[in-house]
C-alpha cells in the first residue's frame, strides 16, 4: 500500500531557505529528489559518475520523508537500461528510504541514422501514443521494476505538439501504459493543463481515463506563456485555476500519496518570488491534500488500448524523426504534418535555451568573456555554432568540455579567451577529480578572472609568465 | 532582480611563489567557482555540472547572465530576460 506522505516540494541546493520555512511553518510532509542532478561525469572514456555525498547527506538530515523521482533514464523510449546508471540510482532510492520511485513516461536518446550510434535529444520528449508504444513503455517498466527494491510510478509528460492523426488520447496512452506494466502513476497536473492550453485533451478528459486508484502522486507548478504555447516552465505559483482543477480532482484519487510543488531556483530570484508567497503555496497545498478520500481500493481490470490505424510511425521511427528535427539533424518532408507543428519550433528553442544555460553554469567566466568581447549576438551565434556540430549532452559537465573543445577549434577575437577556457575546464577537472592542475597565464590571472566574475571587461593586467595551480 | 555579490576575500588570500621568470600562484578549487559574482555556488557546483533537471520551459540562466554583464564602457546591459 502506498503511504499517505502529504505535500511536498522537489528539492535543489537553491531551496534550502523555503525548505526550512516550510517545516518551521508545518507546510510540508515530504521532499522530493532528482538524484542525477547530484551526479556529474568522469572525463575518460569509461563512463562514471562522481555522486554529491555531501549534497545527500545534507538532504538525508531533512527530517521528513524522501521521494526520489529519476530524470536520466525515462522509460517510453527504445534506449537500453544504463546498468551504471541504475545501480547509482537504486543507492539513492536505499540511502533516503524511498517509498516508491518515478520516472518520465517520455524519451530523451534516439539514434542517428547515419552511424546508428545513440544521442542525446536535450530535452525530454514525447513518445508516439500507439498501442506498439503502450506495450514498449509497459516493457521497459517492468524490466525496470525487476531492478529496483520499491514500486515505482512514470509521471505523464509535457507534450507540446499537435495531436497525431489516429493516435491514443493523452489519458487512454497514460492509462493503457499502466495497466500494462501493473504500474503506479505520478500525474503531473500542470503537464496536463499545459497539454490542454496547447490544444491537446482536457485535464478532466484525461483523467477521467487514466485509472484513478494507481495514482499515487501530483506534481503542481506554474508556468510561462512562450509565443503561442504554454510552457511547463516551473516559474511560478500555481496558478489559481489549477488549484481549482486540483481540488476537483484530489477527492477522485483513493490511493495519492504526496502531492508536491515544483519551481525552479533560478526563477524565484529572476521574479522575486519570496520565501512568505512560497510558504503560502504550500499551505494551499495542505487544503488540497486534506481535500483527499483514503478508501484502499484495488486495481480495476486493465482496459485494452484501444486498436489505431496501422499508419502511425513505430517508436523507432518515432523518435528518430521527431528527437532528429529538434536538434536538427533531420529535416522532415515538407508535407510531413511534424515540420508543419509550431511545437517543434517550440523544442528546439528550449534545447537550445537549455544548453545555453548550462554553458553559462559550467563555464561562467569564458561566457562572460565571450559576451563582452563579441557581444550577447556574437557569442549567441558562435553558440548556435556550436550546437549545429555537437549533440546535446544530459550533464552539464559533458556540455562543457565539448563546447571547450569547439572553442579551441575556432579563431576567436577576444583576448585571454583560451587561458580562461583552461581555468575552467581545469577546475571542474580538479573538483571532480580531486588532483591539482596548473594552468598557464600570460598576464596576472586574478585582475583577469575577477573582473569576469563581477561582469567587467578585463582590463589589461601586467603581462608575464604565470601559473596559476588549482588545488583540490 | 538578481544582485551581484561582492568580492570573497578569500579570493584575494593567494599564496605567491617566485621561480626563476615565472609567478606561481595558487588558488583553492572552491574559491576558483567562487569568482563567479552572479551566483551563490558553493553548494551548487555539483548542481551546475550535474544532470539537466525535469523541466519543460524556458531557462533562464542564460538572459539572468547577460542582463548583467557590464559593457566596455561599464554600462550594464538592461537586456531583460524572457523570449
Amino acid at each position: 500500500m502506498i503511504p499517505g506522505l502529504g505535500v511536498g516540494i522537489i528539492y535543489a541546493a537553491g531551496l534550502d531557505e523555503v525548505v526550512g520555512a516550510g517545516l518551521r511553518a508545518g507546510v510540508l510532509d515530504v521532499v522530493e529528489v532528482e538524484p542525477e542532478t547530484l551526479w556529474a561525469t568522469a572525463s575518460g572514456a569509461r563512463r562514471e559518475y562522481r555522486v554529491n555525498h555531501q549534497a545527500l547527506s545534507r538532504i538525508d538530515a531533512i527530517d521528513l520523508p524522501k521521494l526520489v523521482h529519476g530524470v536520466g533514464f525515462p522509460v517510453g523510449g527504445t534506449a537500453p537500461l544504463d546498468v551504471e546508471h541504475l545501480r547509482r540510482f537504486v543507492e539513492v532510492v536505499e540511502r533516503l528510504r524511498s517509498p516508491w520511485v518515478s520516472e518520465h513516461l517520455s524519451f530523451s536518446r534516439t539514434v542517428d541514422r547515419a552511424n546508428a550510434g545513440w544521442y542525446a535529444t536535450g530535452f525530454l520528449l514525447p513518445p508516439i501514443q500507439s498501442p506498439e508504444g503502450v506495450a514498449l513503455a509497459a516493457s521497459n517498466i517492468r524490466r525496470l521494476q525487476a531492478h529496483l527494491p520499491v514500486p515505482f510510478a512514470f509521471e505523464t509528460g509535457v507534450n507540446y505538439l499537435r495531436p497525431q492523426p489516429r493516435e491514443l488520447s493523452d489519458g487512454a496512452f497514460f492509462g493503457a501504459v499502466a495497466d500494462a506494466a501493473d504500474c503506479g502513476l505520478l500525474v503531473d497536473l500542470h503537464n496536463l493543463w499545459t497539454n490542454e492550453r496547447n490544444g491537446r485533451q482536457t485535464v478532466l478528459d484525461a483523467m477521467a481515463e487514466i485509472p484513478a486508484e494507481r495514482v499515487w502522486e501530483m506534481h503542481l507548478a506554474g508556468g510561462e506563456q512562450f509565443g503561442t504555447h504554454w510552457l511547463d516552465a516551473h516559474s511560478d505559483l500555481v496558478p489559481e485555476p489549477l488549484m481549482q482543477l486540483a481540488a476537483e480532482v484530489i477527492p477522485r484519487l483513493p490511493n495519492l500519496g504526496a502531492l508536491n510543488f515544483e519551481i525552479m531556483p533560478d526563477y524565484i530570484r529572476a521574479k522575486g518570488l519570496t520565501t512568505d508567497q512560497l510558504v503560502a503555496q504550500l499551505l494551499a497545498m495542505q487544503s488540497l491534500w486534506a481535500l483527499r478520500q483514503v478508501r484502499v481500493r484495488a486495481n480495476r481490470p486493465p482496459v485494452a488500448a484501444a486498436p489505431t490505424n496501422g499508419d502511425l510511425p513505430s517508436p523507432a521511427e518515432w523518435e528518430q524523426l521527431l528527437g532528429g528535427m529538434v536538434v536538427g539533424a533531420v529535416t522532415a518532408a515538407a508535407d510531413d504534418g511534424l515540420a508543419a507543428d509550431p511545437g517543434i519550433d517550440v523544442l528546439r528553442r528550449l534545447v537550445e535555451a537549455s544548453r545555453a544555460g548550462t554553458v553559462v553554469d559550467c563555464l561562467p567566466l569564458t561566457s562572460r568573456l565571450l559576451m563582452l568581447e563579441l557581444g550577447n549576438e556574437g557569442y549567441w551565434q558562435l553558440l548556435q555554432d556550436f550546437w549545429s556540430t555537437t549533440r546535446p549532452e544530459p550533464f552539464g559537465v559533458d556540455e562543457a568540455r565539448n563546447l571547450g573543445s569547439f572553442l579551441r577549434s575556432r579563431e576567436l577575437d577576444a583576448p585571454h579567451v583560451g587561458e580562461v577556457l583552461s581555468f575552467e575546464l581545469a577546475s571542474l577537472a580538479v573538483f571532480l577529480e580531486g588532483k591539482p592542475l596548473t594552468v598557464e597565464f600570460s598576464c596576472e590571472p586574478m585582475p583577469l578572472l575577477s573582473a569576469l566574475g563581477e561582469g567587467r571587461r578585463p582590463e589589461g593586467g601586467r603581462p608575464g609568465r604565470y601559473e596559476l595551480v588549482i588545488e583540490p | 532582480m538578481v544582485k551581484m555579490e561582492p568580492m570573497p576575500q578569500e579570493a584575494l588570500a593567494l599564496r605567491a611563489a617566485g621561480a626563476s621568470n615565472v609567478v606561481r600562484v595558487a588558488l583553492p578549487v572552491e574559491v576558483a567557482f567562487n569568482l563567479d559574482r552572479f551566483q551563490k555556488v558553493q553548494l551548487e557546483i555539483f548542481e551546475r555540472l550535474g544532470h539537466t533537471r525535469c523541466v519543460s520551459g524556458w531557462d533562464v540562466r542564460y538572459d539572468m547572465v547577460r542582463q548583467y554583464v557590464v559593457d566596455a564602457k561599464g554600462t550594464v546591459r538592461e537586456a531583460g530576460f524572457g523570449f
